[in-house]
């Protein structure tokens, strides 16, 4: 009779090494979340009173417009009273700390190891959202008890599945942007003005301030094309319902292309990055 | 009036500080007007259907958002600047600098740093607030400006404040960035007029934690539609407040051990 932890282990075992060592450094992070769970218990109530003022405005926003909106009130409901759930599954904050570690010198730490520092990056995000969920769901289920009379949620199967993929494929492309920004450390002294750029970039064009449907109906074309759409409102359209099958697989297909766009350019900059970084050293 | 001469040295020498490093600074300033840009498209799309939000007309939130970026340039630039470093100072014990001097230390640690660039942003709600004004096509009046400013300078007061009081905790707990961060997240709803929200959080926007007088009742008094029997509300609760604070400190102050090496 075997153990489980000797199972873990021959499964761990055939598991390629890169995914060997993320799980290890996500186990690391895990672990290490917990040492923070107030703070970030507090910062989980940060990322749900974003989203619930905007719903508290939109729905005097519905009143007053008596029904002239393109969102109905369960629509606007459901997509606010997501969005935290979403928008925590696909957030990112490594770009900062990969130019600091640039900029300072650190990253030869890191470049030392038997590991890609990517690796070392993944695995503390998705260590740390391992725990963030479970501290975020209860302020989530709260809101949604609120308004329990209009959250609408799908019950199409599929939309479930397509919102699952649509939220792995927001994580890698907000994680890989970011990286992206931050591994441009390489060669300016200063990337904190891009990061800001993108996140302003990020708060009008991902939907967050405000749904994408609400802007005039001769900026969706662009709207439905740009990549910031698929880094939070897409899977948000997936789940509200608001959006036709054909539509999702297109919106699909084409956030797999953003990524891989992405995953690409990222290891172009480090290939090149590399060669021109120099360490001081520590 | 010493205070004055001390706080025009630390504005002179952060002027200085920021004219050594003016492409960081004018980087800065783009980004903080960028950012305003994406806050007047979002209040403009609210307007895209209807006339009116709960009572408000669009140009009259447009001259509450001018108010918005008023206070919150100040807030920016002089206050929340020095509030973030309270905490810093106290765990560094670099807090000994301050006690030595001989001026009071809560003034010193709450006025020391001052961000030239942040305070562009109530430049531009000048700006937004009397072009607003112009389209409401607003009557200028002293008595207005002057509720406006009373219930702006007690808004500000009762922020400083509290939030002062919560960074002050430090002495006692490590970690106390994320309490003062949960309220950022309230102080980021004085961008929409009270109104905007039904009640309790109406009620608690004005007397739990009153941003309301910070932005919406210096809106209102601007337009001449303020009540303005919460002038003498507000002053009572700032003055309450600051008082409060500054027993605070000086009671935390007696917990302090200097940690400097």
């Amino acid at each position: 009779m075997t153990t489980p932890g000797a199972q873990l282990t021959r499964v761990a075992r055939v598991m390629p090494r890169p995914v060997r060592l993320i799980a290890q450094f996500t186990r690391a992070n895990v672990m290490l979340t917990l040492e923070y769970r107030t703070g970030f218990l507090i910062y989980m109530f940060n990322t749900v009173a974003g989203p619930t003022i905007s719903l508290l405005v939109w729905l005097t926003v519905e009143a007053n417009a008596q029904g002239g909106l393109p969102m109905d009130r369960a629509e606007l409901v459901t997509y606010f009273v997501l969005m935290s759930a979403v928008s925590m599954l696909s957030d990112t904050w490594a770009g900062q700390y990969i130019a600091d570690e640039i900029k300072s010198g650190a990253l030869s730490n890191y470049l030392l190891r038997p590991a890609s520092p990517a690796a070392h990056y993944i695995g503390n995000n998705m260590g740390e959202k391992v725990i963030k969920i479970w501290l975020l769901l209860p302020f989530v289920a709260g809101v949604a008890l609120l308004f329990r009379a209009d959250v609408r949620l799908t019950d199409d199967l599929r939309r479930w599945a397509a919102l699952g993929v649509a939220l792995v494929l927001a994580a890698v492309l907000t994680f890989e942007l970011d990286y992206l920004i931050g591994s441009l450390a390489f060669w300016l002294q200063d990337v904190s003005g891009l990061a800001t750029l993108n996140s302003l970039l990020e708060g009008l064009l991902a939907g967050r301030f405000v749904p994408l449907a609400m802007f005039p109906r001769e900026a969706a074309p662009v709207l439905e094309l740009q990549p910031w759409r698929y880094l939070l409102s897409f899977p948000l359209e997936i789940v509200t319902g608001t959006l036709p099958v054909e539509a999702i697989e297109r919106g699909l297909v084409l956030q797999a292309v953003y990524a891989a766009g992405l995953i690409g350019a990222h290891r172009l900059v480090w290939r090149y990055g590399l060669r021109v970084y120099a360490a001081v050293g520590r | 009036m010493r205070y004055l001469r001390v706080w025009r040295r630390f504005f002179t020498a952060a002027l200085m500080r920021e004219l050594e490093y003016r492409g960081h600074t004018a980087l800065m300033m783009v980004g903080q007007l960028a950012e305003q840009g994406v806050l007047l498209v979002t209040y403009l799309l609210f307007y895209r259907f209807t006339d009116q939000v709960a009572g408000w007309t669009r140009d009259e939130a447009l001259l509450l958002l001018g108010v918005f970026w008023i206070f919150d340039g100040v807030w920016g630039g002089l206050i929340g600047c020095n509030l973030r470093l309270l905490a810093e100072y106290i765990q560094h014990g670099t807090l000994d600098q301050f006690l030595l001097k001989p001026v009071s230390s809560q003034f010193l640690v709450g006025a020391m740093v001052v961000e030239w660039w942040k305070l562009t942003k109530a430049v531009t709600g000048v700006v937004v607030v009397l072009i607003a004004a112009q389209r409401v096509g607003l009557t200028w009046s002293a008595g207005g400006v002057a509720a406006a400013l009373g219930f702006a300078a007690s808004g500000l007061a009762v922020l400083y404040a509290l939030r002062f009081t919560i960074a002050a905790c430090t002495f006692w707990v490590v970690r106390v960035s994320e309490l003062y961060s949960l309220l950022n997240s309230v102080q980021e709803v004085a961008r929409f007029p009270v109104q905007y929200f039904q009640r309790p959080v109406r009620d608690a926007l004005i007397y739990v934690i009153p941003v309301a007088f910070a932005t919406t009742l210096p809106a209102q008094a601007l337009l001449g539609k303020a009540d303005l029997r919460l002038l003498p509300v507000g002053g009572v609760l700032a003055i309450a407040a600051l008082l409060a604070s500054n027993r605070f400190w000086h009671f935390a102050l007696r917990h302090y051990a200097s940690a400097r090496g």
